[in-house]
This record gives C-alpha cells, structure tokens and sequence, in this order.
C-alpha cells in the first residue's frame, strides 16, 4: 500500500538526469509537454514494475525565476492538474560539481518529501582523483545518499531499492536511513568545512578537457574545427538524410500507382490513395532527415561538442541578438525548417529558443529550389556579371538566400526588443561540460523519442491540414468525380482573392497553385503544370505574368509562410496555436508587402 | 516576493572570515583577472541579473581561475571550483574577485 507509485527525478541540466532515466525505465517512457506551456517532460515506469518515474526539466535552483522552475517547483507541490504529488524524489548531481550544486540538494531536502540523493559520474570523480564520502554526506544532509555512476551502471542497485521500496520505513542500506529526527537543516553550506572534514575532494581540472578545448577554442583552430563540424553535419544530411527522404517519398508514390490499380475509379480512390496515403507519405519522407539532424545533435551534445561550438558561434550570432547555440538549429534550416525547429531544445533560454523558432522558416528550404530554378531559367537570361566567375541568374539565387537571411536577422531584433524583450540585458554563460565518448545507448533512446513525438504528434496535424486543403483541392464532386482543380473550391477561393494578387502582378492560376502549396512547397511546379495544361510550365509563366510577376512571386515565394507542416511543428514545440498564428500572419503580410514592392519596382 | 531577495547564495553575503578584506588593489573586476590566475568571488554587481550565474556557482567566495580568454576577447573561458563556463567578456565585468596569491 505504502509503496511509492510516482517518483520524481529532478537534477541541474548535465548531470546525467536523463541517462539515469533511460536506465530506469527503459523504452517504456513517454515524452509530454505540460498544458500550455513549451516546457517537456519524461515519464515512464521503472522496469518491471508499475512505479511511475517523472524526469523534470533540468534546473539550478527552486526559485521560480524560468518556466522550467516553475513547473517543477509545482510538480514537487502536486499543483499540477493531472499529476499526483510525488511520493519520492531523487535528485541527481554531478560528483565533479559537488560543491555548487549541494545548495539545490538542500532545497529539495527542505521540502520534506522522502529524498534521495544520488551523486552521479562517480567514474570520472575517481578518474580525476577526487573523492566523496557518501556516508559522511549523507549524515550532513540527513538524507540518503548514493554515489553512483550512471553510464556504467555502477551502484545504480541502490536507486532501484529506493524507488521500489516497498514501504516508507527504507530497508535501504541501514546506514543511509536519515539520521535522527529531521530538524532545521544546519548551515554547512561552508564549502570550505566539506574539504576540511574530509567529507568531498574536489576532482582535478579535466585535462582531456582542456587539452581538447586548446584546439577546439582555439582562436584560428576553433573556428576552423567549427567549420569542419558545420560541413560534416550537412553533407550528413544531404548525402543520406535527403536520398532517403527521397527513397521515402518513391516507395509511397510506388505503393500509391499499385493502390490506384486495385481500387475502383471514383472520388474514394482519389480521397484514399492522393488524400489520405500522400499526406501519411509526405510526413514520413521526413523522417530519414530529422532523425539523421537528432543523429548529430545527439552526439554533438553528448561528447560535450555542443557547448564548444555555441561559444565559438555566439559572437556571430549575438548581433542578431540570438544565443551561440541557435546556430546549429538556423543552419539546418536551409535543408529544412521541421527538424530545425525541433532542434531548438538544445537552446536552453526561453525566449531565444522562441526567436530562434519564428525565425527559422525564413531560411531558404530545399523546397523552395524547385520553384526558384523554374522561374529563374524560364525569366533570367544566362549571362555573365563577373566573367565566368558569377552569372546572373546565380547571383539572383544567392540573392533569394540573402532575402531570408536579412528578413530573419532584422526579425530577430524586432523580437528581441519587442515582445521577446529579456527586461534588460541577461549575462550570456554556457557550461562546458567535461569530453567524454556518447552513450549510444542514450543515443538511441533520444532518437526513438524524437522520432515518435514527429510522427505522433506532428504528423497527425500534417494530415489533418493537407487533408483540408486536399478536400477544398477536390470538391464539389460532379458524378461520382472530384474536381478537376481549375472547378474546386480552391479554384474559387484563388478568382476570390484576384483583387489580392492584382498588386503583385500575379492571376488566379498562380493564386491556385500558391494555396495549394501549403501542402508542400515543391509541388507548386506541379500544380502550375496542370492549370496551364502544359509541362514547359515556364513558357506558359513568362506569357501570362511577364518578368515584374515573376520576380514578384519569387519574392514571395521566399519570405511567406507555406508550410502546414512547420506549422503544425511550431505547434509542438510551444505548445499553443498562438505563435504558429502570429507567424502566418507576421510572414505573411511581409512576403505580400514585399513582392508587391518588387513588382512596383521592376515594372 | 522577488527571486533576489530569497536565494541563498545572496542571502549569505561573504563573511569576514572567507573574504578577508585586503588591500585595495587586489579587488579586480572578473575582466581583468589574467590568464592562469585564480581569484575568489567577492561581489556581483547587479544581483537580479546575475541570478542566472549565482546558479551555475559564481557565488560569493566561489574560486575562480581565468583558464583561456576567446573569440576575440569577447569570451571568457573560467574554472569555478571544478566545473569550467564560458561567460561573455561583458558579463564578467559586473563581478568582483579578489586576487589569490600565484602558487
């Protein structure tokens, strides 16, 4: 009866809280975000047994200064709807680390709840010829204590006791058991007494660490290992993220012309087989590329990598008013926004990760080029601007690129002193924490998580979407038929907002084939080539919009918001429709006022 | 009531018998304290905007040691007690150190 049903992990950020994690609870945990908020957090039961673990988000200190504190300082407090109050907590530190992260372990200790204390990365203690005395701690902190090494699995036997224990009275190691009477914790917080009394030695500098970081924080070197990483990572992505993803988007097309075969002509076919399988298949072709990005970051993160590289970034990024570690998530934007922005979790501060989301989408995606190669081949004239170095058309490609690039970074700073406004300037820090070879354990199970929260949680909003516009793709049914596009619904939404298009030079065709674009950027070409009833969609283009539309609906192209599945992504990660709202809107009326200023000037 | 005035680390302004106080001239803003040289933590200049470091152990009477200086100056890389940080040249000018003698 007594037996703790919900355990609480709690523990600064890099301690190793979520390999402990993995290593209690396996593949049986489920990520979930709190209602309303963008924080996350991590349940999932203890091996084979019905405890619940709840892995909150890595915090310094109790004082409800960030959301993330927030929420875990109501989690301990059971004032979170929903959740019962814990009936355990652990909470985990870094044995290297011990003397600044003791006063954290006292909070928690306070609130009274039974605690344990687990002091993880004993490995690397001993490594740097520290030493804990756990038993002396514990005395101290009148709380069981447990020195532990998470990644070797070293003495994690005595966690499992204290999360199944199966009374409150602890069987634990008898000398653990708190001793007397919990009074007043006594103010030890001395870190001077702990060495004195010989309870905690504290570990030498690392010096693989350092010795690593005299290269990787080098001032020619470092930025040039930066670069190296940078390169590596994208030809990881393009190389086999993109084929696969393409491989991907095959097999469905494949399996999709097999079901056309087999099921009777009708509206269900074309609702079963272009709806509904086209709408799973687009979420799963970008699958390979998020998780071959999440592959990187993983490991990027786990070795320690990460934090050099922020460093290194942040004097770039910061005049945009950005954080070092938005760097990472922004570039791989250029392949795609979906997985970058679920890649700003690395970002720690709130209101960078925020920026850092809205402004993603304005980076150049893959599914732009295939529009920008038709318009520009089909408009511009291949010539020369400086001898055979730079033709024209590839200087207004590059030029699309610095569009998105300008737009994002003069958004960053409206953000920053507008609604992302910090109320002042924050001291910038990272921790850099100590080299060391990634878990491929943890490796995995961060993959396996991130791969399901896509598919579930994202996924099912892209259908839904493409779905919807699918539907207004294909209705009204005449006998039995959908639609031919140029009679749907959206056919009549693109005549009803030809006064709209008039300003940029564009008519309702294009209107069409720009709505039905919310599905997927890159098949605008393709929907182009079916309302003008032609494949040299060019041609047909340079008849019917001359050079000032084009350059128009480049420009729009370019700065717009297009993209359900961002959207639906954006969603996600903060947890309300509001910012994914204010971001149509906010890109939106900027693409418009943009191409209509294109075309006024070209014209 | 606000975060600053409850969080321990301020609640516990250094005592005489950690911080002795020097001479003057062994006071140095955090930006200036060179490379290789360790000193211990006085004061932080503005203490709700410095929560943020308070946790991550630039405390009163934490040890500090300039390990390397980066990107142009506009970086520096520390030591506090056994953990290293990066913090922007600007931010450490807002936090007093006492110069520890050269071993």
């Amino acid at each position: 009866m007594n037996s703790p049903r919900t355990v609480a992990l709690v523990g600064p950020p890099n301690v190793g809280k979520s390999t402990l994690f993995n290593h209690l609870t396996g593949l049986r945990q489920k990520t979930a975000n709190y209602p309303g908020v963008t924080v996350e957090y991590r349940r999932g039961k203890l091996r084979k047994t019905e405890v619940e673990i709840i892995d909150l988000p890595g915090i310094w200190d109790l004082s409800p200064a960030s959301e993330d504190e927030r929420i875990a300082v109501s989690v301990l407090t059971g004032d979170i709807a929903g959740l019962r109050k814990p009936d355990a907590v652990i909470v985990v530190l870094d044995a290297t680390q011990l003397l600044r992260q003791l006063p954290f372990a006292q909070q928690i200790v306070a609130l009274k709840l039974p605690t344990l204390i687990v002091i993880n990365m004993a490995d690397l203690l001993d490594r740097r010829q520290g030493h804990l005395d756990p038993l002396a701690l514990a005395e101290r902190l009148h709380a069981p204590v447990a020195l532990v090494s998470a990644n070797n699995g070293r003495s994690l036997e005595a966690v499992y006791r204290f999360v199944d224990r199966k009374s409150t009275q602890a069987n634990l190691l008898p000398v653990l058991r708190p001793t007397s009477s919990s009074k007043e914790i006594t103010g030890w917080s001395d870190r001077g007494r702990l060495t004195t009394e010989g309870v905690y030695r504290r570990p030498l500098p690392a010096h693989w660490s350092r010795r690593i970081d005299s290269i990787a924080l080098h001032p020619v070197f470092g930025p040039l290992a930066f670069l190296i990483v940078v390169m590596l990572v994208f030809q990881f992505i393009f190389r086999v993220g993109a084929p696969l993803s393409d491989a991907t988007t095959r097999a469905f097309e494949w399996v999709g012309t097999y079901l056309h075969s087999v099921i009777p002509a009708g509206f269900l076919r074309s609702l079963m087989v272009d709806g509904v399988w086209a709408g799973v298949g687009s979420v799963l072709a970008f699958l390979p590329q998020i998780l071959c990005l999440f592959l990187v970051i993983a490991i990027l993160e786990d070795s320690g990598y990460m934090a050099r590289a922020a460093v290194i970034s942040d004097r770039t990024m910061r005049r945009a008013g950005l954080d070092g570690r938005s760097f990472l998530p922004l570039l791989s934007a250029y392949a795609c926004a979906v997985p970058a922005i679920m890649a700003t979790r690395v970002i720690p501060n709130r209101r960078d990760r925020l920026a850092t989301i809205l402004i993603a989408p304005f980076m150049t995606c893959a599914a732009r080029l295939p529009l920008y190669t038709m318009v520009i081949t089909s408009f511009v004239p291949d010539r020369h601007i400086v001898g055979d170095l730079l033709g024209l058309r590839a200087t207004i490609m590059i030029g699309l690129y610095v569009i998105g690039l300008i737009v994002a970074l003069i958004t960053a700073k409206l953000l920053r002193s507008s609604i992302l406004d910090a109320g002042g300037k924050l001291p910038f820090v990272i921790e850099l924490p100590e080299y060391r070879w990634p878990s491929p354990k943890s490796v995995l199970t961060y993959l396996f998580n991130r791969g399901k929260i896509f598919v579930v949680q994202v996924g099912t909003i892209i259908v839904v979407l493409s779905m919807i516009v699918w539907l207004l793709a294909n209705l009204p049914i005449h006998h039995g038929q959908a639609a031919d596009i140029g009679h749907s619904y959206l056919a009549w939404i693109g005549r009803a907002i030809e006064p709209l298009l008039r300003p940029l030079g564009l008519n309702p065709k294009v209107g069409i084939a720009l709505l039905t674009a919310f599905v997927a950027r890159e098949s605008i070409v393709s929907t182009l080539g079916t309302l003008y009833g032609t494949e040299a969609v060019g041609h047909a283009l340079r008849l019917d919009i001359g050079f000032a539309g084009a350059m128009a609906l480049l420009v729009f192209f370019a700065v717009a918001m297009q993209c359900t599945s961002t959207l639906a992504t954006v969603r996600r990660e903060t947890g309300t429709w509001k910012w994914p709202i204010l971001q149509f809107a906010y890109m939106n009326t900027l693409a418009y006022g943009l191409a209509a200023l294109t075309f006024h000037l070209v014209r | 009531m606000s975060a600053a005035t409850t969080h321990p680390a301020i609640a516990s302004k250094p005592d005489s018998s950690n911080t002795n106080p020097g001479p003057q001239e062994n006071l140095v803003s955090l930006e200036d304290l060179p490379v290789g040289r360790r000193g211990v933590i006085v004061s932080l200049k503005d203490e709700f905007a410095y929560l943020y470091l308070l946790r991550l152990g630039l405390v009163p009477g934490a040890e500090v040691e300039l390990v390397r200086i980066v990107s142009r100056g506009t970086m520096r890389i520390l030591r506090v007690d056994s953990g290293e940080l990066a913090l922007r040249s600007e931010s450490a000018r807002g936090i007093t150190v006492r110069l520890e003698p050269r071993q």
